[in-house]
């Protein structure tokens, strides 16, 4: 499945109605699809902030696969900022010392399984990789199983 | 949909998808609190780094004063990501 969004932080209900049609049709556990809306949600909200007078749409792809739920996030038109690169360790820092900026790049990285960024210069193009494995209480990898 | 409600002197409750295109209507609660406050997660199904940068702004504010947020009865999902982000050493969750 594959689909483009508007470049706005309202776009994000969109968003999330994208991957719910698919989170159905694949019947992937909430373990997952919690998982994935919280990533999908922080890169299309950083490639929205950083970038917010660009006028190309993000392009976002969903794949499913016998034991992983992929996503590729692709952007436009833009500088190269390699999100891999770019966490702060949050967890054990006081209250004092802790900043909301980078907290969702971090989160993403925690959650999800693999995490890849690649940026091509020619074309000033970046897409974000994002992969989750299926549990074991995904429905389709149990009866697979079975 | 997300709905944020302060309850009075029973606290704030949260209900539905705490995402980033619902800050501005809990940073309305939450930045009119002074005192130490309950906030009740049971009918929160999603918060993102939005909603706990809300919480973290609200806690710094509080602490500075002597006061607190005190989260309660968060799901599987949410304490999950509440652990992740060092947020179960500077909020007490019950």
């Amino acid at each position: 499945m594959v689909k483009y969004f508007r470049r706005s932080i309202q776009a994000l209900t969109e968003v999330f109605n994208f991957l719910e049609t698919f989170i159905r049709k694949h019947q992937v556990n909430t373990d997952v699809s919690f998982a994935v809306q919280l990533a999908v949600e922080e890169i299309f909200t950083n490639l929205v902030k950083y970038h917010s007078n660009n006028p190309n749409r993000i392009r976002i792809e969903l794949f499913y696969e016998p034991e992983t739920v992929t996503v590729s996030i692709s952007d436009f038109d833009v500088e190269e900022f390699d999100i891999t690169e770019h966490t702060a360790t949050f967890a054990g820092l006081p209250l004092e010392k802790r900043k909301p900026g980078g907290l969702g790049l971090y989160l993403v990285q925690k959650i999800m399984d693999q995490v890849e960024y690649v940026y091509d210069p020619q074309k000033r193009e970046c897409e974000i990789t994002l992969v989750k494995y299926l549990g074991e209480t995904d429905v389709r990898s149990r009866q697979r199983r079975q | 949909m997300f709905e944020v409600v302060n309850e009075d002197n029973k606290g704030i409750r949260l209900r539905g998808r705490f995402d980033a295109t619902q800050v501005n209507k809990a940073a309305r609660i939450f930045n009119a609190l002074q005192n130490s406050a309950t906030v009740y997660f049971d009918d929160l199904e999603y918060i993102s780094s939005a909603g706990l940068s809300v919480l973290l702004k609200t806690q710094k504010r509080l602490k500075a004063n002597g006061q607190q947020l005190i989260l309660k009865n968060m799901s599987k999902h949410i304490r999950e990501i509440f652990k992740y982000a060092g947020f179960d050493m500077i909020f007490k969750i019950e």
